[in-house]
């Protein structure tokens, strides 16, 4: 125990004199968080605005409701569908989302219309329901789309009733709404705003992540991988120097000195986590992107960062002990990881992939690492959602372990 | 203290044999030289004593035991400094030592003062802080022989340790292996150079092709007669009907027109035959010798080849 306590000192001092080595494993994934956040943020905005489709069930009669709906569609940014009354659950259309709002416009909306805006708490004018993965900006916007309509609607109601009026000059208030009022309108009209949750897995995982949302695990679980270089170059150094010689002499077996390189890593991708999500939490939206939202589930995330690490060391460890030179390590592991980066949709995310290839996401280690993030950052799922993608990279790491292990007897 | 009986040792497919059933005794407290040119065997000569390469034939003993069933003690027992530098060059001395001093097993309480020992032993006192990859080759050898003595070993194998070493260094490292010697370790050391070799050991096997072609004390094998050449260089080169006519009567190699070596037992007879030859050719003698004049002259004549292929390797 003591040598193995030894062995864990060692490599951790090894490691923190390696400071070349560590300032790419943070340097490199903040920078990519960064640029590509802020650079992606229109293409995903883009992204999302093509597809902006709403439905509008009407339960109200008159023309009031119609004349909404004319004024809504006005709007080339977003395109309405009129769902029949008995058309299938609003609610998991949205959660699917098929849609990504839906307006309820109620059987009373006239008497509604005509009460809103008080400051009474009459019924809200109409329902508006959000698909959970809508981004705030875009909401508003579409928030502001339906007030404007209402506001609208209103003017028109307030300037054709003229007995109104006199009974309005008697008040405070102006004869007519100027555009003081109308801001000030606009903030009242009270919309009953919920957001549909979504319970089924298969459709939340079609969601798409926001720019800092994607970028920030993508690129974390990337750089969690390039523990490679540190690992392999300490390694190898070894195997070439004839200190594992010396540590065989010491009766120290392969399994000791590759546990004990699991630890100190481990730690390096830990610290990586927490300071790439400082990254986007804080960083991002100080030179103007998103804000990343904190995880849904913090155990979640913890596991998912550990089987991560543990398969990125192992993989490490199983190149360290291939390769016979450090350039044939950082060589071996920088392709592999770009490899494996490419194809798990870390360089270019997976929803903008064509299908075939979204399905070939799933080879990559990285790409399980990525989903489990996306399961916490993105789908507000609970920690046991991580559960599948942490078992396969855990599988993948023991495996690796195994092979470094077994190859290692052999070569050294 | 180690007996090697019938070792073999085949490598690859092939099988290539590196090592032609070997006999040794190392007795203890001796200074065992292992000379051979690169690729002898000596390294695997080694890595089969410390257990570290499987044997294909023959025994290891270790103080009566054969060394693959106790390999934890012999392991124990033996401070070995390889070839290569084994440690981490990203390290200073001090932490290199600290750590393979507990991953050694060192108590803690005895670990300063056996690390103390190995830096004075190899004179790093000065250098201790700084990184082992900013040594030069000489202080890497030292240190590299620091970590083989920090188990305190009884017996201590060193892989050409001053290979790329400049003077001082090496004179440190030999006298350092003198001194270790005299306080009653007992030393195994492989070399391609014969001058070390001389100058520290009091025993030498010269291995080569995997076998042992001559084993003993150096003192003895420079004396070994059966093997000795009479060397005699003339003033003037000698006429051929003479040479032919010497040859008949000796084993006589001419080195060129003025030299000749006589391989004999009996260097007496040679000279008293030579003597009227070479009067009543008015031919002077400038330089006799008799033996080997060194582990180099020996080598080449059991091996017809230099130790080293050049003499900076
Ligand atoms: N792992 C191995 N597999 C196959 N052949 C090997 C292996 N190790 C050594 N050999 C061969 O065994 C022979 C002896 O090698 P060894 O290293 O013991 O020689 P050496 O006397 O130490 O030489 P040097 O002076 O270069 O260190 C060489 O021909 C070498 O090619
Ligand atoms: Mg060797």
């Amino acid at each position: 125990m003591n040598k193995f306590i030894a062995l864990l000192k060692k490599e951790a001092l090894v490691l923190s004199k390696d400071w070349h080595g560590l300032l790419v494993l943070f340097v490199m994934p903040a920078v990519f968080i960064l640029i590509m956040s802020l650079a992606m943020q229109n293409a995903f905005d883009e992204q999302q605005n093509v597809i902006i489709e709403y439905a509008i069930v009407n339960h109200s009669e008159g023309e009031l409701g119609d004349e909404l709906i004319g004024l809504l569609k006005a709007d080339p940014a977003f395109k309405a569908t009129i769902l029949d009354q008995a058309a299938a659950p609003l609610n998991s259309l949205v959660a699917s989302e098929r849609y990504k709002f839906a307006i309820v416009i109620p059987e009373d909306f006239p008497q509604r219309l005509a009460a809103g805006g008080d400051e009474n708490g009459a019924a809200p004018v109409l329902q508006v329901l959000i698909a959970p993965t809508v981004k705030s900006y875009l909401k508003q916007l579409f928030v502001a789309l339906v007030r404007g309509g209402i506001v609208q609607l209103r003017m028109a109601q307030l300037l054709a009733d003229g007995g109104s009026l006199p009974q309005q000059s008697d008040s405070s208030e102006s004869d007519l709404p100027d555009s003081q009022n109308m801001l000030a309108d606009l903030s009242q009209v009270d919309l009953s705003l919920s957001y549909v949750m979504d319970n089924n897995n298969n459709n939340a995982s079609s969601a798409t992540p926001s720019s800092v949302q994607q970028n920030v695990p993508a690129w974390l679980i990337f750089a969690m991988f390039f523990v490679i270089i540190p690992i392999s170059t300490a390694f190898i150094i070894e195997k070439q120097q004839g200190t594992f010689v010396r540590l065989r002499l010491l009766n120290l077996s392969a399994l000791h000195l590759m546990l004990a390189k699991l630890a100190p890593y481990y730690v390096v991708n830990l610290i990586q986590m927490a300071a790439m999500i400082a990254v986007g939490m804080a960083v991002v939206p100080l030179l103007g992107g998103d804000r990343l939202n904190w995880p849904s589930s913090a155990a979640g995330l913890f596991i998912i960062t550990s089987a991560a690490s543990f398969a990125a060391i192992g993989f490490a460890l199983l190149i360290a002990t291939l390769a016979k030179t450090t350039v044939q390590a950082t060589t071996m592991g920088g392709v592999f990881n770009i490899i494996f980066g490419a194809l798990g949709g870390i360089m270019v995310p997976k929803f903008v992939m064509p299908p075939t290839m979204q399905e070939i996401t799933v080879v990559s280690p990285m790409s399980w690492g990525l989903e489990g993030f996306l399961d916490v950052f993105l789908r507000n799922q609970p920690w046991h959602a991580v559960l599948p993608e942490s078992l396969a990279l855990l599988g993948f790491g023991v495996v690796c372990l195994i092979a470094a292990i077994f190859l290692f007897k052999r070569l050294v | 203290m180690i007996q090697i009986k019938d070792l073999v040792k085949l490598y690859g497919s092939p099988p290539q044999t590196v090592l032609n059933h070997v006999e040794l005794n190392i007795p203890q407290g001796s200074v065992f030289g292992l000379l051979g040119p690169n690729g002898a065997g000596k390294t695997t000569l080694l890595s089969i004593l410390l257990g570290l390469v499987p044997k294909t034939g023959g025994s290891v003993l270790f103080d009566g035991d054969e060394v693959e069933q106790h390999l934890a003690e012999v392991r124990a027992s033996i401070g070995f400094v390889p070839q290569d530098f084994a440690f981490y060059p990203m390290l200073s001395a001090r932490e290199n030592l600290n750590f393979f001093a507990a991953a050694a097993g060192v108590p803690r309480a005895l670990q300063k003062s056996q690390i103390d020992f190995c830096v004075h032993t190899t004179g790093l006192q000065n250098h201790i802080d700084k990184r082992a990859q900013n040594f030069s080759g000489g202080l890497k050898r030292r240190l590299n022989l620091a970590i083989g003595l920090l188990n305190q070993p009884k017996v201590l194998c060193l892989d050409e340790p001053t290979v790329g070493i400049d003077p001082h260094s090496r004179n440190f490292i030999l006298e350092a292996i003198t001194e270790l010697n005299r306080q009653g370790m007992t030393i195994i050391y492989t070399s391609h150079y014969m001058e070390e070799v001389e100058q520290i050991c009091d025993r030498v096997a010269i291995i080569d092709h995997g076998r042992i072609l001559i084993c003993g004390h150096i003192n003895e094998l420079l004396k070994s007669r059966n093997l000795a050449k009479l060397s005699v260089q003339m003033d003037k080169p000698l006429p051929a009907n003479i040479l032919e006519n010497l040859r008949q009567r000796f084993s006589i190699e001419s080195i060129n027109e003025t030299h000749i070596e006589v391989q004999t037992d009996d260097p007496l007879t040679v000279i008293n035959a030579l003597s009227p030859v070479l009067t009543e050719a008015n031919l002077g003698i400038e330089r006799i010798h008799y033996g080997f004049k060194n582990l180099e002259e020996l080598f080449l004549t059991l091996t017809h080849k230099h130790l080293r292929d050049n003499a900076d390797e």
